[in-house]
């Protein structure tokens, strides 16, 4: 059995041949962060995000899968993958008639306070270790910025290290306006973690 | 390429990159695998239609073909009305141009009444000119006895029989 390359590129021109091994391969190191990306896009629509998301991951790699040429390049592979994930997460919002947020908020940027629901937070009470809670702590704000378009842009930053050129292409939006969205979310997921640091006693 | 950012958007970042790794971390990278593999071994639709195999189709594409023969052979040696036969007719302004027996130059200054006169006479008709030299291709049932009435006359300046007709 050859060994299968682990560069996106390669995998996709295995695919293009017929190797499913490349489209296993592919999955296995990539559908984790697609996964969690969609789980974020789908938060505070009123569906079952982690259903949903699981159904988008495995929509991304069906069509990644069937035409694998489809992509040429000129953006990062992760970007691609992104932005894949994302037209399918909305797609799946469309069908399920739950735009309310996405639709509601056009770029509401810095009127947004991400509140803290004390009675549906739980920082897990399996939760051993503090930086474990932290890091609970930290999604579950970003899953509580009001403003979907602000989570997107905040995860997209931090999930694989885009730039805004990046992320604007993904958004499909204006440099400028990732930016602001950027700033405001990060100001509002601050303002988030600090109410929560103040609960847990950790201020 | 990433923007300069400040210290505590840079923390912040590391800190928010760090729980999104430790949330795909926790995820089996195998989920949802064997749910892509069965989508991929499920046949497009066009695939999942049970058209019948081509052994079965056989028998019934050869009688179809057979009774098509039968029926063209019944109708071909069926008695047919005479007004229905088909027949063969010239299209109208195509007709073969006879062939040429003669060729005369008349003189310059003969008139057409001149000319039909000396035709006449021969007993020749023209086929085809006047040609580059001003000569005519003539065709006459006796090419001897025409050439002979064209040399006698008056307007004919040369004749002679085709080489075809000598």
């Amino acid at each position: 059995m050859s060994v299968l390359p682990v560069n996106p590129a390669e995998l996709l021109a295995a695919m293009a041949s017929g190797d499913q091994r490349a489209l296993d391969a592919l999955y296995r190191a990539w559908s984790p962060r697609v996964r969690v990306f969609a789980r974020l896009q789908l938060a505070g629509c009123g569906l079952d995000a982690h259903a949903i998301a699981d159904e988008v991951t495995v929509d991304v790699f069906h069509d990644v899968w069937r035409a694998p040429m489809r992509y040429d390049g000129r953006v990062a592979f992760g970007t691609w993958l992104l932005t894949l994930a994302r037209n399918k997460a909305i797609d799946q919002i469309r069908r399920h008639g739950k735009r309310q947020a996405r639709e509601d908020s056009i770029d509401r940027d810095g009127h947004d306070q991400a509140q803290l629901d004390e009675s549906d937070h739980d920082p897990g009470p399996q939760a051993r270790h503090e930086g474990a809670q932290r890091r609970h702590g930290i999604l579950d704000c970003l899953r509580r910025l009001r403003n979907p378009l602000q989570r997107e842009s905040l995860t997209l930053w931090a999930i694989d290290d885009l730039s805004v050129a990046d992320i604007a292409q993904i958004q499909q939006a204006p440099a400028g306006t990732v930016k602001t969205r950027l700033f405001h979310g990060r100001l509002n997921l601050r303002q988030c973690l600090e109410r929560w640091l103040v609960q847990e006693g950790q201020a | 390429m990433t923007e300069p950012m400040n210290q505590d958007d840079r923390e912040l970042r590391d800190a928010l990159r760090a729980a999104l790794d430790a949330e795909a971390a926790a995820m089996s990278p195998d989920a949802g695998l064997a749910q892509l593999h069965r989508r991929l071994r499920r046949p497009a639709w066009w695939r999942r239609i049970r058209w019948p195999s081509l052994p079965s189709l056989a028998p019934l594409t050869i009688t179809a073909l057979a009774s098509l023969c039968l029926v063209q052979a019944w109708l071909l040696w069926q008695p047919r009305d005479p007004v229905d036969q088909l027949q063969w007719r010239s299209l109208p302004g195509v007709t073969a141009q006879p062939a040429a027996s003669l060729r005369a130059r008349f003189a310059p200054g003969a008139t057409i009444a001149q000319m039909n006169a000396a035709l006449a006479q021969a007993g020749a008709a023209i086929v085809a000119g006047p040609l580059a030299d001003g000569s005519y291709l003539l065709d006459a049932l006796d090419p001897q006895a025409a050439l002979r009435s064209l040399q006698a006359g008056g307007i004919t300046v040369e004749a002679a029989t085709t080489p075809s007709h000598p």
